[in-house]
């Protein structure tokens, strides 16, 4: 079953075309990794999906229900989930707080303490309920936002550079998180520039450039694509 | 994982063992929380009750006034503190539900309960013209300090608007709105009561009516910060992006939490009409919208208890400055606003707690 599917999808500013001709799909149980060199346009597809910015034409589907005129909220209500470059967090509350926040759309408070407490556990944040968010390291904060966007019980989740500023070690963990979220079913939808982390999770990569899907493939597939290698792994020269 | 080693701020101590109102009052989101603060809020309280017995008529008069503008204080607090959006221009709905008071009980007396009608009218009419004003605001996206550029803006239209109403022709019924002199002699609230009504001019009566009403709003108000619906304000505040990701519709709680607190404000219109018999643009201009900014900037805008004590404290200070400095007050005013936004930028009480806190950590690490 199709996840995640655009059709002719177009956004301009002024002018300026940021998305073109996208026909973009992804099936329910992937791990979907999106690379590309910077202004290649993965943000603002990422935007497009989330209901940030309206496509200047297209359409976009999420398990077969268009979604392309609902509202951002209404896309999460659907079954999408989203994390942050810049950890999304509340910093001035706690650990607890923030995943009270999350969760309480969807439990009733006698079951909030059993549930924050398994979704902290999740993510390894067990003995920082207490603590404000703001004080945790960049790691735990990116953590505690997969935590939070994963109360949402999504179907999809995306994340946008979700190993941004972390340790190597904080990188094998968010991909070990990541990949026991696929294995309960969860469709993942990553933007990436850290090629070990792709090949670590991704069961396929679609390369974007100027806008457009230039690729689509298994890991291998794309490292091996030799136009990829040019544009964006730098090492099609090194071949040559 | 045991809830002993969780429990810290943030972290309900006993969830599922008390009633839900009890964890509402003392909920995260209100700062002053456990038996010793409540045992501080029923002594304050009994204070405030016997206050009567040892002042003198005026003085009891005069903290009746101060008691009028809290409510508006604390919606200010609800809209600005708690939610994160800094509305100027509170006085409009203040001025609007004080009028429409004034309007209703010129026109049909104050019997039979028609003071209390006008009561609920104004403080209606406030909610109505804060959910137009505020659908326009917040789902036209407008944010930050140019939600304060536009209620501030709103209110100077309403103030040079009820300033230019001097004439004969500016009437509603037996209600003249008499331009910049304002409209006076409207009756107080008067309670129906068997044999005769119970006029509320200026005095004990009064005082304990509208502190019976203050104790219930705050009350209500910390229930309501430390409910779902809460939660859902102080994490717009926070990050409001992150919270429409979690599904809430973010516009939708803005433009109630706006009514809510403009109604409150309206609350305070009334009831300062109704105090006074006297309403007038001068209520409701420049210097009168920045004073409610300064009350809650000054006690400390994201707690409802800071709020209270520091609008009283701050209503105090001014009276007396103004007695004795005039317009210098002002002055002083603004001055006290600066220094605490570069000092104490939480406000004074709730800096005062973090200093109390700290101090008392140094003192058990050194012990």
């Amino acid at each position: 079953m199709t996840i995640l599917r655009t059709e002719e999808l177009y956004k301009h500013f002024d002018g300026v075309q940021v998305a073109r001709d996208v026909n973009f799909s992804m099936e329910a149980g992937e791990i979907r990794c999106l690379i590309g060199p910077n202004g290649a346009g993965k943000s603002t597809f990422f935007k497009l999906v989330l209901g940030e910015h309206q496509p200047s034409s297209g359409r976009i589907y999420f398990s077969d229900q268009e979604i392309t005129r609902l509202r951002s909220f209404e896309r999460v209500n659907q079954g999408i989930a989203v994390k942050f470059q810049v950890p999304g967090i509340f910093p001035d509350l706690s650990v607890w707080q923030n995943m009270q926040i999350a969760l309480q759309n969807r439990l009733h408070r006698h079951s909030m303490a059993g549930s924050i407490a398994k979704a902290l556990a999740f993510v390894g944040l067990s003995d920082k309920a207490g603590e404000l968010a703001g004080v945790l390291s960049h790691g735990e904060q990116q953590w505690l936002e997969i935590g939070m966007a994963i109360s949402t019980e999504p179907r999809l989740l995306l994340l946008d550079e979700p190993t941004a500023g972390m340790t190597p070690e904080e990188t094998s963990r968010t991909g070990e998180i990541i990949q026991a979220l696929n294995r309960e079913g969860m469709s993942i939808l990553a933007v990436e520039h850290d090629m070990e982390f792709v090949r670590q999770i991704a069961h396929k990569v679609t390369v974007l450039n100027f806008g457009e899907i230039f690729a689509e493939g298994t890991i291998n597939e794309i490292e091996a694509h030799k136009e990829v290698a040019r544009i964006y792994l730098g090492t099609a020269d090194d071949d040559e | 994982m045991g809830m002993s080693q969780q429990e810290g701020a943030g972290v309900p101590r006993s969830e599922g063992r008390s009633p839900d109102w009890l964890l509402l009052l003392n909920g995260p989101q209100t700062l002053g929380r456990g038996p010793l603060f409540w045992v501080g809020f029923v002594l304050a309280v009994l204070a405030a009750v016997i206050y009567p017995f040892f002042m003198d008529a005026w003085s009891v008069g005069n903290t009746a006034y101060f008691f009028c503008w809290v409510f508006m204080a604390l919606g200010l607090s609800l809209i600005w503190g708690y939610a994160g959006s800094l509305s100027f221009g509170q006085t409009a709905f203040f001025g609007l539900a004080g009028y429409t008071y004034g309007v209703v009980t010129m026109n049909f007396g104050a019997a039979y309960g028609m003071s209390l009608v006008g009561l609920v009218l104004g403080v209606g009419m406030s909610c109505l013209g804060a959910l137009m004003l505020g659908y326009i605001l917040f789902y036209g996206r407008i944010s930050g300090v140019f939600l304060g550029i536009v209620t501030l803006s709103t209110t100077l239209v309403f103030t040079t608007f009820m300033a230019q109403t001097a004439g004969s022709q500016w009437a509603i019924g037996d209600a003249r709105l008499g331009g910049d002199n304002g409209m006076t002699g409207m009756p107080p609230l008067t309670i129906p009561w068997f044999g005769s009504d119970i006029a509320l001019y200026s005095g004990v009566p009064l005082y304990y009516l509208l502190l019976a009403m203050l104790v219930l709003c705050y009350l209500c108000l910390r229930i309501l910060v430390n409910s779902r619906f809460g939660n859902v304000l102080v994490a717009i505040r926070e990050n409001p992006h992150r919270t429409e990701m979690l599904g809430y519709d973010i516009r939708r709680y803005q433009l109630i939490v706006f009514v809510i607190g403009s109604g409150l404000a309206g609350l305070s219109g009334v009831l300062y009409t109704a105090w006074g018999q006297y309403i007038s643009p001068s209520s409701m201009d420049l210097a009168a919208a920045a004073l409610p900014i300064i009350w809650v900037a000054v006690g400390g805008r994201k707690d409802l208890t800071a709020t209270l004590i520091g609008t009283l404290v701050v209503l105090g200070v001014f009276q007396n400055l103004t007695i004795f400095g005039s317009y210098y007050a002002f002055v002083i005013m603004g001055l006290l606003l600066v220094v605490v936004v570069v000092f104490l930028p939480e406000g004074l009480i709730p800096g005062l707690v973090k200093l109390a806190g700290h101090l008392r950590r140094r003192k058990g690490d050194l012990a």
